[in-house]
């Protein structure tokens, strides 16, 4: 590592990031800013093809010896804006992202669902994008599927699973088992905290250390500024690391080529503060989520359990039922919406649990950049359909949770009094929900750069080139072209590789595609 | 400064249950206000100035009203953000995991992490 970069030392998983020691200028072939589920493909994919790759990633690294051993510990350690982010509207809608290295990765579920092959064609032919839809991406997301070891949940995944399966049996809608991608999982039921045991095949547990061995060179704690472009060409990249000793120090980076991979929300951010405005962070897209709590006879203990690994596919992809990690205190921020109403239910925890209902909305958001701040300004606005998914949503949701046994149900909408019965529910099926007092938030943030050849709406070529500039290419949550309906993590990681093989195709670089090699192999 | 002015609120925002000792009992709420004034200084700017100013005007309402619940309007977001972060700070507060007869998280890594090397998997 030149130019003032040094090893941190020896961590729990056998690898370390560099950080900085003071003022730095570094220069590499290739640039990838962010090291989740986009930029780990896309740094793995190029290593493997000898590229020099020097990545960098604004959090820390935190190895599974070391992850945060409570919620509000892993907010302030892995979590962007300490976990208070809003999209602003009515309602603001909290998001969540990562903010370590290996991205949302760390403190997602590990859930692994490919978008819908009839999406994806749509998407295909209303953008106009080159080599996509289903046939063109399976074996992409096949190659996402091996790296993280995509498998299905075991038959004993606990009572908070099973509430999904038997509502689901009992009122006849279609349950589906949701892949997750873990080795050795122990069901530590911590996933979003920072797994603890190296089973959730996050970044850090894949692609970025085989990188590493492949000599990838990663930067953490270093967050890239502003891309300074030249002729049609980024010429410099201007980043702010913070050293061990907790100083900050400028780098200047000279790439021959860039990969912005930060989400899609940093990435456009970045791509404004450098200049970059054509249909840059203007169609910000997401999955809206009503989440409720409900109680049951039983004692579910759900957070001894593993998450709820099935979800209610009936509706989707318009609208999907599935679980959230309980946990005492995850419970009572719940409960705070209406906390003087809710609070009884908290001595009742161990016989509670929360589940929700998550739509592809058709609404859509705006990401700018503040001055003299690190953190855009994010906006977002639901459409009247989405209103009505929403209420459609939460009535299926209720239902289900009575079909599986529930006494109670609490939807996080300040002010609702819950339902007591089915009847009730039914009784006030699909009925409007009050505006201003729903609470929505939602993980899962994409299409703020969407890729294609249409001559309007369009950030990036077909393979993630930015409009206009030669050596600019996106691969992350940005490039999908609006809400999948599904977590998204499979469908970044397929399109990721997708972009770095025709990047490497394009400048020359000798390497198979992975769809050739897989056609060839089959 | 966002501590001295968060205090009281916080203190109005302890959960009655699970019943603690005196002493565990404050241990707990100084817990959950350096818990919430980090998780608010680690947030956004423009959300940070936001939360200041009404964490000001709440407190200042505080001192008339004798409480910074139900107060409306913006302060509807503020209450539920401060609220949320107490609550969680608490009831993730080792001493109240002990109560609700929880493992505490480390206890809980380490099993987990030795269930794995040994192999056994749940």
């Amino acid at each position: 590592m030149r130019g003032g970069a040094r090893p941190a030392g020896p961590a729990g998983s056998g690898w370390a990031p560099h950080r900085i020691g003071g003022p730095a200028t570094l220069s590499c072939d290739v640039l990838v800013i962010g090291s989740g589920a986009g930029g780990a493909s896309v740094a793995a994919t190029l290593v493997e093809a000898g590229r020099d790759v020097l990545m960098l990633d604004e959090g820390a690294h935190l190895d599974a010896a070391h992850a945060p051993a409570s919620v509000p510990e892993s907010f302030r350690r892995m979590w962007r804006g300490s976990g208070i982010l809003a999209a602003l509207g009515t309602p603001p809608v909290a998001y969540a992202e990562g903010r370590c290295v290996g991205g949302g990765t760390e403190i997602n579920s590990a859930i692994f669902q490919r978008a819908p092959d009839t999406l994806l064609d749509d998407w295909a032919k209303r953008y106009r994008i080159a080599e996509f839809g289903a046939a063109a991406l399976g074996p992409y997301y096949d190659r996402a599927a091996k790296v993280v070891n995509a498998t299905p949940p075991p038959p004993d995944a606990g009572l908070p699973t099973d509430i999904l399966r038997r509502g689901g049996a009992a009122l006849g809608w279609k349950v589906v088992e949701l892949d997750r991608g873990t080795r050795r999982c122990v069901g530590t039921n911590y996933c979003s905290l920072g797994c603890p045991t190296g089973g959730k095949q996050s970044m850090t547990a894949t692609q970025i250390p085989d990188a590493l061995s492949g000599g990838l060179r990663l930067i953490a704690d270093c967050r890239a500024a502003r891309l300074r472009l030249r002729g049609g060409r980024v010429v410099e990249v201007t980043a702010q690391a913070r050293g061990a000793d907790g100083r900050r120090h400028r780098v200047v980076l000279r790439p021959r080529e860039v990969f912005v991979c930060a989400g899609a929300i940093h990435s456009p951010a970045l791509l404004r503060r450098s200049g970059l405005t054509r249909c840059v962070g203007d169609t910000l897209r997401l999955h809206p989520t009503l989440k409720a709590t409900a109680l049951f006879d039983e004692v579910l203990d759900a957070h001894d359990a593993r998450l709820p690994l099935t979800a209610i596919s009936e509706f989707m992809p318009d609208r999907r039922i599935g679980g959230s990690v309980t946990q005492p205190g995850l419970l009572a921020m719940s409960l705070a919406e209406d906390w003087a109403e809710r609070s009884w239910l908290m001595p009742e925890w161990r016989r509670c649990g929360q589940y929700y209902t998550m739509i592809r909305a058709a609404g859509t958001g705006t990401v700018r950049p503040l001055p003299l701040s690190a953190e855009p300004l994010v906006r977002y606005a639901l459409t009247e359909s989405d209103w009505t998914q929403l209420a459609r949503g939460a009535t299926e949701l209720a239902r289900v949770m009575f079909a599986a046994g529930a006494r109670h149900v609490y939807p996080s909408i300040a002010g609702h009094p819950g339902w007591a019965s089915p009847e009730e529910v039914l009784a006030q099926a699909d009925a409007p929900l009050p505006r201003t007092r729903t609470s929505l938030m939602t993980i899962h943030l994409f299409s703020s750069l969407p890729p294609g050849e249409r001559s309007d709406g369009v950030a990036t070529d077909s393979f993630g080139r930015v409009s206009g500039v030669e050596n600019l290419r996106i691969a992350d949550a940005s490039q999908i072209p609006e809400a999948p309906g599904v977590n998204p993590q499979a469908t970044v990681m397929a399109m990721a590789y997708r972009n770095a093989e025709a990047f490497l195709a394009a400048s020359g670089t000798k390497t198979r595609r992975t769809a050739f090699r897989e056609r060839s192999a089959a | 400064m966002l501590q001295r002015v968060l205090r009281p609120i916080v203190a109005e925002f302890q959960p009655d249950w699970p019943v603690l000792s005196a002493a565990d009992r404050a241990t707990v709420r100084e817990a959950s206000l350096s818990d919430t004034v980090r998780a608010i200084r680690g947030a956004p700017p423009h959300f940070r100035a936001a939360v200041t100013l009404l964490a000001l005007a709440a407190a200042a309402a505080m001192a008339v009203r004798g409480t910074a619940a139900g107060l409306g309007g913006p302060f509807r977001s503020f209450e539920r953000l401060v609220r949320s972060l107490t609550l969680l700070s608490v009831f993730e507060h080792p001493a109240v995991k002990d109560a609700l007869r929880v493992e505490r998280g480390p206890d809980r890594q380490a099993r987990m992490r030795a269930l794995r090397a040994d192999g056994v998997l749940r």
